[in-house]
């Protein structure tokens, strides 16, 4: 019992930190993170060091060394450096439009058509108007 | 003295698994490390933690992530610290064993 005791008293302030981890911090310093792990990996996969990346970038290895730790917060021309010396995609910029928003459409049969003229796929819920109990088989994503 | 590796499951993924020393049943390292800190460092420590567990989790522990050359053995290479953002007043060390393995 004593050391079931003294675990849990070793645990507290660790779940104490925890709990004032925000979903939307975490979420921030894994992109930071996967954005330097991809850097790194690409690299080591031209069989680069840091000190060599350094003197292909023009930088000092500090420079390069915080590029790399996923603490670092990369302007634009920064990473569009770095994509053409690497030879990788950082900023994709040439997808079609972006998804800014997501929707729900309420419609009964037959009121719902597919518009031609859409170019970016609107991700939708579609669900049955509430009154008309026979559409609820009828309405389909399109 | 006796010391005791304990695995700290919150923290740790599939990607890296982080242990922390705990002395004669007494608080771990790294349990004192942050409640030395976390009423004036609070933000400094959940960032530390954000990013141990997105090595956990996602990344795994590379040494990219890491400030190397740590020990004061210029021969010891496993001793490191979690890269510290300029300005930062913590500095978390820690012993690499392998990218999927470290001892806070």
């Amino acid at each position: 019992m004593k050391t079931k005791k003294v675990t849990a008293d070793m645990e507290q302030p660790l779940a104490d930190l925890l709990n004032k981890l925000t979903p939307e911090l975490q979420e921030q310093t894994d992109y930071k993170m996967n954005l330097a792990a991809k850097i790194y990996q690409a690299m080591k996969a031209r069989g680069w060091n840091q000190t060599i990346f350094a003197e292909e970038m023009g930088k000092k290895a500090s420079v390069i060394s915080r590029w790399l730790s996923g603490t670092h917060n990369f302007e634009a021309d920064t990473l569009f450096e770095i994509q053409k010396k690497l030879h990788i995609r950082l900023l994709d910029v040439h997808s079609p439009n972006p998804l800014f928003f997501s929707t729900t459409i309420k419609a009964g049969p037959g009121t719902i058509e597919k518009n031609a003229d859409w170019q970016t796929v609107v991700p939708c819920k579609i669900v049955p108007l509430a009154k008309d109990k026979s559409n609820k088989n009828n309405a389909k994503a399109i | 003295v006796q010391l005791k590796l304990r695995k700290l499951d919150k923290l740790s993924g599939n990607k890296a698994s982080f242990y922390t020393i705990i002395e004669n049943e007494k608080d771990s390292l790294f349990a004192a490390f942050l409640t030395e800190n976390q009423n004036n460092f609070t933000a400094e420590l959940l960032d530390i933690l954000a990013r141990i567990k997105s090595m956990g989790e996602i990344n795994g522990a590379t040494d990219n992530f890491f400030k190397t050359g740590e020990s004061a053995d210029p021969a010891d290479d496993k001793v490191m610290a979690l890269y510290d953002k300029p300005g930062s007043r913590l500095r978390l060390y820690c012993v690499k064993i392998s990218d999927q393995l470290i001892v806070l």
